[in-house]
């Protein structure tokens, strides 16, 4: 019996008729058993805590009003985006773009953050960012730290939300994870690919 | 510990009574029984008799159809296996021979049984026609006979707990999803179930052992994707659908047998037309209706079976794995017991997934209502979720993780055309022009297999130019072009037509094979070119490219082709 079939027995994944093969050759077998605790002590350990967050992946605009992204490079001597510069966002033209302020996010290694904005004085409406001719609003932002793919974010909040900027992080975006989860903050994601700033 | 439930199930059940385990002794006395039974049933066969071969066929699904046990049995004996003096001894010899296991290993599950045989058999047996059909007739027994259990049986011993709560919430969230309702489920909905598809990609991250940096972006991409990879309304295919068909194939007595009353019309007709049409199904279907020389027709006769009875699903499907497994042997392919159920288990797999994205296809509300029919409806709906996870997750990390929701798990089948295009004179010249083209360049019986069976079975680059270069855009289907390019269209017309093109050019192929004797003097063999294509061009439509060079190898190729154009066109009535 490979692990395989032991990690789909553990996740519940197995048509009955293997099911029933698995849990015969287990009932059989004491050494099995002791795979199977370990492959599960092994999973368990993977199940990273659940994010509240309902983020989709790039590509997927998400919410009852959804909107597109795209991201652009900001020239710098033709090198590609590195740690700490800048690119920018383009938000398609939404209707009524008074009606809703925008959040930027990123994702880490302790998952999503509101990278923007951070207290209620930097809130800004949509319609305050000038439109192209085009009608796109584009958004300067800096990229993180970290190399590769990094993952942003950015959902058009409604003005009526009503977020607790007294609160700590955690506790204060909730109406937005709310409002992303059940359709009336509109989101979509998008990804910049950021290498290492090399010497030459 | 998030798995000690699914751990205590096993640990508080007395041992040793679990229905799959079975003593050697019982394992020894029913394989005696199967190899006695396949032994006399060879012989009687070999001699001319095949009623004890015919029952040793009882226990597959389509075992009670005359006609197809016939083609089985013919295929059977003109396909025999190439096994091994050892392979056949595991099966066929006396159990006497064999050291019955000890400890642990004295109770097995079938399977398990089979695998200590192989080890531990060490005798050998003549490969003899005998003892060779003998080989297969007790695999395909013991075969059958564990199809019927695992992938039928287990199905309908499988008992769901019954919670009226969540029960309800379920049924409320599936009539949401089928009326595209979906933004007010779905906080319930990922509360409910992102857990069981956590769990799966969890497993299948633990299997390749992926590092725990990526594994949690892979977690947060999953909590994002999850709703959408389901409501993704825009695909032919849609998760909720998928989902639903995975649900209902829980219901019966067996994953087909369950959804098989739910297929339509149109349903029918493309998985039919698919099966009779595309990939090793195909060789299946002519198999059972070998007096059919096209696959439309052989597409029809299956959608007529299967709309006759929903059961005849099942008894297509064992008759497929049938011919897979005698198909594979003859190759000396499969032959260990565990590859054997392999290929079971692949083709089995890959059929019902056709099935369930046909279905959600074309059949959605019969799905829902199907759905709705069911008790224990969220403990049905976690597992199917867990089992669709899976899959997906393994999808996932083939193409390291893109999420891209478009990407459907199993491609559907695509319509095929159902009937033969009309072509204009032009296009008939060109397709004439063509069918001689493929005939000089050796191609004659890929040919006859692509019109016939819908495929060549190979990739022969030959073919492969023919198609893709040397036929003009406009006989592709419509809408298709480039490297996408198809020409289901332009194969029905053959299927019609071939025939007729064959026998108008069947004096150019004689005049075209009598050039040999060119090749018998210098001076001929440089006037070759010439006078081949001094043939070829009349009547050749420009839309083809006249062959170029090659031409002693293109006279050797319709010498060769003739014999078997006048023994297919002989039998024309």
């Amino acid at each position: 019996m490979n692990d395989n079939q032991l990690l789909r027995y553990l996740a519940n994944a197995l048509e009955p008729g293997h099911r029933e093969e698995v849990e015969a050759q287990l009932m059989r077998s004491p050494e099995l058993r002791v795979r199977l605790e370990a492959l599960a002590r092994e999973v368990d350990s993977r199940l990273a805590p659940r994010n509240r967050w309902r983020i989709p992946p790039p590509g997927v605009p998400s919410g009852r009003q959804t909107f597109s992204v795209a991201s652009r490079r900001l020239a710098i001597m033709g090198r590609p985006l590195a740690p700490g510069d800048l690119f920018e966002i383009a938000i398609a033209p939404v209707p009524l773009p008074e009606s809703v302020w925008f959040a930027i996010l990123s994702h880490g290694a302790d998952g999503w953050e509101v990278r923007f904005p951070d207290s209620e004085a930097e809130v800004v409406a949509l319609s305050d960012i000038p439109a192209d001719t085009d009608g796109q609003r584009r958004i300067q932002v800096r990229a993180s730290g970290q190399t590769g793919r990094q993952w942003w974010a950015v959902a058009l909040v409604p003005m009526d939300l009503a977020i607790d900027w007294t609160l700590a992080p955690e506790a204060r975006w909730s109406p937005l994870i709310d409002g992303i989860a059940d359709g009336t903050v509109g989101v979509t994601s998008l990804e910049v690919e950021v290498e290492p700033l090399r010497a030459d | 510990m998030v798995y000690s439930s699914a751990i205590a199930i096993w640990y508080n059940r007395p041992i040793m009574q679990h229905p799959k385990l079975q003593t050697w002794e019982v394992y020894l006395a029913s394989r005696d029984a199967l190899r006695t039974h396949a032994l006399e049933a060879a012989a009687e066969l070999v001699a001319g008799r095949d009623a004890l071969a015919r029952s040793m066929l009882a226990d597959f699904r389509f075992g009670r159809r005359g006609d197809w046990v016939n083609s089985g049995l013919t295929r059977l004996q003109a396909d025999l296996p190439v096994v091994s003096r050892r392979s056949l001894a595991a099966t066929l010899s006396s159990g006497d021979a064999i050291r019955a296991p000890s400890g642990e290993n004295a109770r097995n599950t079938w399977r398990g049984h089979r695998r200590y045989t192989s080890r531990q058999c060490r005798e050998e047996l003549e490969p003899t026609i005998h003892h060779r059909i003998a080989w297969a007739l007790a695999e395909l027994g013991g075969i059958a006979a564990w199809i019927e259990d695992t992938e039928r049986a287990a199905w309908s011993r499988k008992s769901y707990v019954l919670n009226p709560e969540k029960d309800a919430l379920a049924a409320m969230m599936w009539v949401k999803w089928s009326n595209r309702d979906v933004w007010t489920i779905r906080s319930d909905w990922d509360e409910t179930y992102l857990e069981p598809a956590r769990r799966s990609f969890a497993g299948v991250m633990s299997q390749r052992k992926l590092p725990r940096g990526v594994q949690a972006t892979v977690f947060d991409r999953l909590a994002g994707s999850f709703f959408f990879f389901l409501c993704n309304f825009k695909a032919r295919t849609p998760g909720w659908a998928a989902l639903a068909a995975r649900v209902v194939e829980g219901s019966g007595a067996g994953p087909v047998d369950a959804i098989a009353p739910l297929v339509g019309d149109t349903s029918r007709a493309v998985l039919s037309g698919c099966a009779a049409e595309r990939g090793v199904r195909a060789r299946t279907v002519a198999q059972l209706w070998p007096r059919y020389r096209y696959a439309a027709r052989r597409s029809v006769e299956l959608g007529d079976a299967l709309a006759s009875q929903p059961e005849s699903a099942e008894a297509f499907l064992d008759a497929h794995i049938f011919f897979r497994l005698l198909a594979c042997w003859s190759k000396g392919d499969a032959l260990a017991p565990d590859a054997s159920v392999n290929v079971v288990l692949q083709a089995r797999s890959r059929s019902r997934s056709r099935v369930r994205a046909v279905l959600a296809e074309h059949d959605r509300q019969a799905l829902v209502d199907a759905v709705l029919a069911l008790d224990g409806l969220h403990a049905r709906t976690s597992e199917a979720v867990s089992r669709l996870a899976w899959s997906w997750a393994r999808d996932e990390l083939r193409y390291d993780y893109p999420f891209d929701i478009e990407r459907p798990l199993t491609a559907p089948c695509r319509p095929i055309v159902s009937s033969a295009p009309e072509l204009d004179p032009a296009s008939t010249a060109a397709v004439g022009s063509w069918v001689r083209l493929v005939v000089v360049k050796g191609q004659t019986a890929r040919l006859v297999r692509w019109v016939e069976l819908g495929g060549t079975g190979d990739k022969d680059p030959t073919w492969g130019r023919l198609l893709s270069k040397e036929l003009p855009r406009s006989l592709a289907d419509e809408g298709k072009s480039g490297r996408n390019a198809t020409y289901h269209g332009l194969r029905m017309h053959l299927g019609d037509a071939l025939d007729v093109y064959l026998a108008s050019s069947i004096d150019l192929f004689e005049d075209l094979a009598a050039l040999a004797v060119l090749l018998e003097t210098r001076k001929g063999k440089r006037s070759l070119a010439t006078r081949f294509l001094g043939l070829l061009e009349r009547g050749w439509h420009e839309a083809i490219p006249a062959p170029k060079s090659g031409f002693p190898t293109f006279v050797q190729n319709v010498s060769a082709a003739l014999p078997i154009l006048r023994d297919r066109l002989g039998d024309l009535p």
